[in-house]
């Protein structure tokens, strides 16, 4: 059987994590889950170590894209043939926790995407950020020829393959667009599939209003340093000719 | 250029130094950072006191007058500096990402190991 991680990350959740942690042991009884408290300055982390959750506390706020890639690091150091990241806002439903692994698993895929598009949806994503959303989806279609609708998603389940690669080359601030064209350009195998996706229990999206002007030309800029880096780099046609 | 600017950029320039001197002193800066900044006061300083060196500098570079070819070459140490800093920071801050994650994971063990020595 293989070894699946769940990989919690979360930052200043104490709000929701308690919820989070008790859904994802109902739904994944037979994985292994860690909680990267990603420096919260709430009980966050003291509220896990007290469910007797296994926990890694950063020492400081290193950002969404480290906490998960520090969960990948773990995954790998212990041997997991698969990583499943959810979210500790309690948007990614552990129901569907199954769906994405067995994907992986019976399409033979690299990672999975639970998408919020396509299926039932109890959160009705703000027009402005699905405005945002389509238009990183057809610059992703467009450069990588991945159909990915759900670009921000961050309900993804990875492959022992596809986690060795991600523990030095996770993308660190706003892990979504560049992080697909990465991965495709990379030559990993990509599905997305309809999940339900609920609203926050609590605290505020890291898309925020003032984020929300920033965001879009950090990741042009991170889609235009991964195309410098993977489709002008003799790395990109080696990987490419495998 | 007047002998009153070149007085002013040479004061300057010295000011600039005896600080650079002083924070070296106090290692709030690196050998390699001083020698950086004493490349360029020092440059500055040789192109203000000898006048036809920056004349031809500044037929080289078409400006209009030596003090604007002066000025054009200081902004462009001063950006070269920058990038060089820009570099710095986003090679000390994965640095720092790193090892905040290596001790992290670290702890996380050592916790664990801890826990059972503990039960027992």
């Amino acid at each position: 059987m293989n070894k699946t991680l769940i990989i919690i990350p979360a930052y200043n959740e104490e709000d929701s994590i308690a919820k989070v942690i008790k859904e994802v042991q109902v739904a994944a009884t037979l994985h292994d889950v860690v909680v990267i408290d990603d420096g919260s300055q709430d009980s966050t982390g003291k509220i896990t170590q007290f469910m007797g959750v296994n926990t890694i506390s950063h020492p400081i706020n290193l950002g969404a894209g480290a906490a998960i890639q520090t969960g990948l690091i773990y995954a790998c150091q212990n041997n997991y043939d698969i990583a499943v990241v959810v979210d500790g806002d309690g948007q990614h439903d552990p129901k569907e926790i199954p769906k994405l692994v067995d994907t992986l698993k019976e399409r033979n895929l690299d990672v999975v995407i639970g998408s919020r598009f396509g299926g039932r949806a109890e959160y009705r994503t703000p027009l402005a950020r699905r405005l945002g959303m389509h238009i990183f989806s057809l610059i992703t279609l467009l450069l990588s020829k991945a159909k990915i609708n759900d670009i921000t998603s961050g309900f993804r389940a990875f492959n022992k393959k596809a986690i060795k690669y991600l523990i030095n080359e996770f993308p660190l601030d706003f892990p979504d667009a560049e992080l697909i064209i990465l991965l495709v350009f990379s030559g990993f195998k990509i599905k997305e599939i309809p999940v339900n996706i609920r609203p926050r229990l609590n605290g505020t999206s890291m898309y925020s209003a003032l984020r929300s002007f920033y965001y879009p030309l950090k990741v042009a800029i991170s889609i235009f340093a991964v195309l410098l880096r993977k489709v002008l780099s003799r790395k990109y046609k080696a990987v490419q000719g495998e | 250029m007047s002998f009153k600017a070149q007085l002013i950029i040479i004061v300057f320039a010295l000011l600039v130094l005896i600080f650079v001197f002083e924070l070296l002193k106090r290692k709030k800066m690196s050998e390699a950072t001083t020698l950086w900044w004493l490349v360029i006061v020092i440059s500055i300083i040789i192109l203000t006191v000898h006048q036809p060196l920056l004349i031809e500098i500044n037929k080289l570079f078409g400006t209009n007058y030596p003090i604007s070819a002066l000025m054009l070459l200081g902004l462009s140490f001063v950006l070269l500096m920058l990038i060089y800093f820009s570099m710095k920071i986003t090679v000390l801050s994965n640095q720092l990402k790193d090892t905040a994650q290596y001790v992290s994971i670290f702890k996380n063990e050592v916790d664990k190991i801890t826990n059972k020595g503990n039960q027992k």
